[in-house]
């Protein structure tokens, strides 16, 4: 039986109904990229089983940039890369945090032995000496020694590494002092005792990683004598918790515990780190079971999962910053009334409900106020006064409003929600806010060049706990290049000065001057610290030890799977 | 991003009757859109740049729809956004249709000459054809990364962009048109070439790009939106759909889908009303 006919229905012809049909389908795209982003994105499977007992499964944002510390790969797969395949002489020990009972940190006043047994102190403070472990083996099986450790520093003196900047200003030259005792002993010298704690503070974190000299000098060349670049492509050059197994570029890494460890064999087995770009995929993925850990998440899905079933949140006070650097030399920002008034312009309790959902803390000052002895005597707590910013504006003597251009890194959301924040509430305090987005290369370009006159960013001070590090992390003396907001004031330096030269950093003595030096930054104001931000990574219930660390990684050798 | 061809009415078409009524609905949603962009700024509930509320409030009765992560409202923002949306789409295309205009003739009335203007032509034809070839997107990443994200930027950079299309339409009319016999008479005549481009070859060749211009401005609506969804677009907390799009798709797969979702329709619907009305414009212009 013949199908009946269709009527008769004039097709629609011609260009303008082409036309009309694409253009309502280009129109509907929006609507399906929203629905999109709700998918995995990961490039792998959605639905694959993550741990089974001691096998881990965390997503990252990417893979590193580099697999040694010493050719600069910045970022927190590199450090936690570091972290996971590299060790130190010492650690600080971790301890239960006081403000998340699921949650541990580090004790940053105290040291304990990884590749170093024990460490004594000369009786005037200025040697370190360092008893190294017997029988230790690297992840290519040579034995650690002496040897390596001077190696190690040779090697960050005489690459592009970042360790030289950072280790200011307790090591200035390892060539000098650091010595071989024995195979098993070497010392630190410093010049003044002063030095002694920020000695320990910077050796103990990840840029003191030690390397087996014996593999890095078999694949040295005339063109890469300390074998930077082949490790920075190879890996497992170390002697740390775990040993690289797998390395698929853009997709994921996966690490085998090393049962030659120090510390003993992890307990987790097998970590594989996929890459999941979006932090909000990241976070769906954890939801859904996919995975055990999602690192780098935004603060408003962090708090979101807080408090949801089988998801475990860490609410740890954290050294993890947002900044806002003003550029000194400038208008408006080389009149330091109006530095200030904009400290009194910055909406911080809004910042921290807002865009942190209630996940930040506070800070007051430049250093840890946990440290020993510590003195906070006239630093300022954060405080939006409005009245106050324009007071300082009109004493300052320049017409209202103040313009001035906030930059931030499309790579970092949280700094673009802060800057809408700051430029709603500068209205009223005497500003006029506009917001530039640049990609991270030209955000990095407008530092170094200068050319900024606010930017914010999210960073850490690794080793915060020591003052002088801290102090001068920002601001090193007669180092334009790296103090970005070219703020000097030789009150400042003289502090400073004064605080290393009164013997130990953490003594009341020394305090004082370092409560001086916090005084004079604060009056200068070329940096404002806007808020701690608690950390970005979430666990499945279950998996225990989680610890804060100053570099905000993850210490995967001691976390358990739990239940 | 290809070109659409548009058929020229054959001689010997029926006349326009101007008596019909039907399909004036179909301009109705798209005059509704534009009286939003020029009313709309005027009646907004909060200002669309600064923070109202508490970050990421669901849609209600303070709220129409809701606030996104920063507090802003998402109502005020996609009404405000309209304005610089359509605005942009609407200087896009009319500078992408004088560019279009300018080269196409160019390129048709001189690519088949001999020396060193036919060269020229030539290799502007093909210089059109590489930009293209290259998607609007990336080219207009590349650029307003150059030369930062303000409106002006954008317009000029889309329209230089989505030039191409207009340009490959008019060059082809032109082929047409200076084959007519009736420009060889007006040479004849003494008619200039000047003259017998912009008073006989022009007006022959520019209603094909004139019935694209549809095509244009949705596009450009698209890839503006597109530049802010990929980060590259108006700076924040500016209301512009894409943007908006951009910052609220996280919030959309946390559950959070007001924030998206509301300049993503917003979007689908200006581009939808907008080809309709033209659909029909078009349709009675044929006629």
């Amino acid at each position: 039986m013949p199908l009946p006919s269709r009527p008769d229905r004039r097709p629609p012809s011609g260009p303008a109904a082409y036309r009309s049909g694409t253009v309502v389908l280009l129109g509907v795209l929006p609507l399906l990229l929203v629905a999109c982003a709700g998918s995995d994105g990961s490039g792998g499977s959605a639905g694959s089983p993550s741990s089974t007992g001691d096998v881990l499964v965390e997503a990252v944002a990417a893979v590193p940039g580099g697999l040694a510390f010493d050719s600069k790969p910045g970022g927190y797969e590199a450090f936690e890369y570091t972290l996971l395949t590299g060790a130190t002489l010492i650690r600080n020990p971790y301890v239960q945090a006081e403000d998340d009972p699921n949650a541990l940190t580090q004790d940053l006043y105290d040291f304990e032995g990884v590749l170093a047994e024990s460490y004594d102190v000369s009786e005037d403070g200025l040697t370190y000496t360092f008893h190294l472990r017997e029988g230790v083996l690297s992840q290519a099986g040579n034995p650690f020694d002496a040897d390596d450790v001077l190696y190690s520093y040779e090697r960050k003196w005489n690459s592009t590494s970042i360790a030289p900047a950072i280790s200011l200003p307790a090591i200035t030259d390892p060539a000098t002092q650091l010595r071989k005792i024995d195979d098993h002993t070497v010392s630190w010298t410093v010049a003044e005792a002063g030095h002694g704690f920020p000695l320990l503070a910077v050796i103990s974190k990840i840029s003191g990683e030690i390397y087996d000299k014996e593999l890095l000098e078999e694949h040295a060349t005339a063109a890469d004598p300390y074998a930077v670049e082949w490790s920075n492509t190879n890996g497992n050059f170390g002697f740390g918790p775990y040993v690289m197994t797998d390395y698929q570029d853009g997709q994921q890494i996966s690490f085998e515990a090393n049962p030659e460890y120090p510390l003993g064999e992890p307990a987790i087995k097998r970590i594989i780190q996929r890459v999941v770009p979006d932090a909000a995929n990241r976070a769906q993925l954890l939801r859904a079971g996919d995975v055990d850990v999602a690192v780098q998440l935004r603060a408003a899905d962090v708090a979101a999962m807080t408090g949801t079933e089988g998801l475990q949140t860490f609410s740890v006070d954290t050294n993890n910053f947002a900044w806002a650097f003003m550029q000194t030399r400038t208008p408006p920002f080389d009149d330091p009334l109006v530095r200030q008034a904009v400290f009194y312009a910055i909406p911080y309790e809004q910042i921290i409900e807002q865009v942190y959902g209630g996940r930040a803390n506070p800070v007051v000052g430049l250093l840890n106020p946990e440290a020993p002895h510590h003195v906070a005597d006239g630093l300022l707590e954060q405080e939006y006064d409005p009245q106050r910013s324009l007071g300082l504006l009109e004493q300052a003597g320049v017409p209202t409003p103040v313009p001035y251009t906030i930059t931030v890194s499309n790579a970092v959301p949280d700094m673009e929600a802060i800057a809408v924040q700051i430029q709603s509430f500068a209205g009223d305090a005497g500003f006029d806010v506009d917001i530039e987005v640049l990609p991270p290369a030209a955000f990095q370009e407008q530092a170094l060049t200068k050319t900024f006159q606010m930017r914010l960013y999210r960073d850490m001070s690794v080793s915060y706990e020591s003052p002088p590090y801290s102090l001068l992390l920002a601001f090193p003396e007669d180092n334009e290049e790296r103090n970005s907001t070219s703020w000097e004031d030789p009150r400042f330096y003289e502090a400073v000065a004064a605080g290393v030269a009164a013997g130990d950093a953490l003594s009341p003595e020394a305090a004082v001057h370092w409560n001086r030096a916090e005084l004079v930054w604060q009056e200068g104001r070329a940096q404002i610290q806007m808020a701690k931000v608690q950390p970005l990574m979430v666990f499945r219930e279950g998996l225990k030890g989680f610890a804060h660390r100053t570099d905000n990684v993850i210490d995967f050798s001691i976390v358990e799977p739990g239940s | 991003m290809s070109a659409s061809t548009v058929t020229v009415p054959a001689v010997g078409a029926p006349a326009r009757d101007r008596t019909d009524r039907t399909g004036w609905w179909k301009v109705v949603p798209f005059v509704v859109i534009a009286l939003v962009a020029v009313v709309g700024p005027f009646l907004l509930p909060y200002d669309p740049t600064r923070v109202v509320a508490s970050a990421s409030v669901p849609p209600g009765g303070d709220h129409w729809f809701g606030t996104d992560s920063a507090g802003l409202d998402v109502f005020s923002r996609v009404v405000a956004a309209t304005r610089l949306n359509l605005l942009i789409a609407g200087l896009v295309t009319v500078l992408a249709t004088l560019i279009g205009a300018l080269v196409g003739i160019l390129i048709g009335m001189n690519e088949s000459r001999r020396g060193p203007l036919g060269l020229a032509a030539r290799g502007l034809s093909r210089l059109v054809d590489l930009a293209d070839a290259v998607p609007a997107i990336v080219l207009g990443l590349v650029v307003i990364s150059f030369f930062g994200a303000t409106a002006p930027t954008i317009v000029v950079c889309l329209a230089v962009i989505l030039s191409p299309i207009q340009i490959r339409l008019i060059r082809t009319e032109v082929l047409r048109v200076r084959a007519e016999a009736y420009l060889d008479a007006a040479r004849i005549a003494g008619v200039g070439e000047a003259r017998l481009t912009f008073r006989h070859v022009m007006p022959n060749s520019v209603s094909a790009a004139w019935e694209n211009t549809s095509v244009v401005f949705a596009v450009s609506i698209i890839v503006t939106a597109a530049l802010g969804f990929v980060g590259v677009g108006m700076p924040p907390p500016t209301p512009e759909w894409g943007a908006m799009l951009s910052r609220g798709a996280p919030d959309a797969v946390a559950g959070r889908w007001w924030s998206a979702t509301f300049p993503a329709a917003a979007l689908a619907l200006a581009v939808g009303a907008f080809a309709l009305a033209a659909s029909e414009v078009l349709r009675r212009r044929r006629r």
